[in-house]
């Protein structure tokens, strides 16, 4: 009698002692992960926005398991797999996160959300400086998305799954989080787990493999930077024309398209009451239920898929191997213009302003008067576009592949 | 299309419309200057 008070009175210690081993050993894992993850975004080493609330969702999901009706064992945070409408609106009623999950997260919404606040902060006079290296480093950056598609399916990987898993080359958590909702739904939750973790460890990798791939007196090479006055006018229109044409194009990725574009637009606008509002409610506000909810996705059951494994080891490679296309674009560009440095090839790599900000730190450190910020900057708003070009490539023909 | 292909073609797509996006840049000022043209009719 006194098990069968105490079980109900802490079932999430009494749930160790019934579930299944492995289940308990991935739980006490994924706590401890928790912790390493909320620590690591506390001090910085990893990005804080994210980490914070992701470390603290994975340790409250894997340790706060109760007994359910019926003798299953369950949470009260989320189920990700419920799609019959009738059993969807009954466990809205009791899943606290569920509605925002449902609502937001898996249509896309938060992505489209993330995306206002990314436009909002991008000013788009960076692009418009160096156009043709900004893109050409841009594209040369996305070569780790085609690479894993190709190693994906040669694993064994469905089209659609191999191509979603790709995306994280583009380095876009919000693009990864889209293209695996349209391409492979049942993957969705640990591709973009593992995603938004491999991005917030590009600021820990990515120093070394700049110091690896360009010697130090590139690294501090000079650029001379020419300051192009392109007129507010010029901006908006380049802005709104930019939105047209590639939601003609590709209308699958027209959301997101649409949703960066608005964001630059009101910034070029000068509507600064929305302004404020993409840039600090609504970016930071999704950055957050973003950040919690892959934390409560990372429960134990979930992650024990079998698929998880390989799909970290393809995620690390579409990101080294973007990175790698992404300098060899820089030193492209510096090969035919001189007047570039190598490192900004980093910044193509769309986690944007992360790879920026890295690029500069590599040029600094080399030479303290080495400024390539505002031409990283470029880079970066190219690779979110070639990002987004990417995903609806993808989303649109990768049907021919037979 | 057997995925090597694919890659190939997918990239190129890629590249293509992100260059084409560049030639946008390039003609967005006189691209403006025709639409103000057209709405000072």
């Amino acid at each position: 009698m006194y098990y069968d008070v105490a079980q109900n009175l802490f079932p999430g210690i009494f749930s160790f002692f019934v579930q299944d081993s492995a289940i308990v050993y991935a739980r006490i894992f994924l706590i401890l992960f928790g912790f390493l993850l909320a620590y690591l975004g506390y001090n910085r080493t990893l990005e804080p926005l994210i980490m914070v609330p992701m470390g603290i969702g994975m340790i409250a999901i894997n340790s706060g398991v109760l007994f359910m009706q019926g003798g299953g064992i369950g949470n009260i945070f989320l189920d990700p797999l419920v799609s019959d409408p009738a059993a969807l609106m009954n466990i809205m009623q009791i899943n606290f996160l569920q509605p925002i999950y449902n609502l937001t997260f898996s249509n896309g919404l938060i992505a489209c959300f993330v995306f206002f606040g990314i436009g909002a902060m991008s000013e788009i006079g960076f692009l418009l400086a160096r156009p043709w290296a900004s893109m050409t480093v841009a594209v040369f950056a996305e070569l780790g998305s085609f690479v894993t598609l190709v190693i994906g399916y040669k694993l064994g990987l469905p089209i659609g799954e191999a191509a979603a898993v790709g995306t994280i080359g583009g380095a876009d958590g919000p693009m990864v989080l889209f293209t695996s909702l349209m391409l492979a739904p049942k993957l969705f939750v640990p591709i973009s787990i593992i995603a938004y973790l491999y991005l917030s460890l590009t600021y820990a990798g990515y120093p070394y493999l700049i110091k690896l791939l360009v010697p130090k007196k590139y690294r501090g090479l000079v650029v001379e930077i020419k300051h192009v006055d392109v007129p507010k006018k010029q901006k908006f229109i380049f802005t709104v024309l930019m939105c047209f044409v590639l939601c003609l194009l590709l209308p699958v990725a027209a959301p997101l398209i649409m949703s960066f574009f608005l964001g630059v637009a009101i910034r070029e606008a000068q509507i600064e009451e929305y302004q404020k509002l993409l840039e600090s409610t609504i970016l930071y506000g999704s950055t957050l239920f973003l950040g919690l909810l892959l934390g409560v996705l990372c429960d134990a059951q979930t992650l024990m898929n079998p698929q998880v494994g390989l799909l970290v080891i393809l995620g690390c490679l579409a990101l080294l191997v973007s990175a790698i296309g992404g300098i060899i674009g820089g030193w492209v560009v510096y090969l035919f213009s001189k007047n570039y440095n190598p490192v900004i090839g980093i910044a193509g790599v769309s986690c944007m302003p992360t790879t920026a900000k890295l690029a500069q730190y590599a040029a600094k450190e080399a030479n303290p008067y080495a400024m390539i910020l505002p031409l990283a900057l470029g880079a970066n708003i190219s690779g979110v576009i070639v990002s987004a070009i990417t995903a609806g490539v993808f989303i649109s023909t990768v049907g021919l592949v037979k | 299309m057997d995925i090597y292909t694919y890659f190939f073609f997918s990239y190129g797509l890629t590249a293509i419309i992100a260059f084409s996006t560049v030639l946008i840049i390039l003609f967005a000022n006189k691209i403006m200057q025709a639409f103000e043209r057209s709405l000072s009719k």
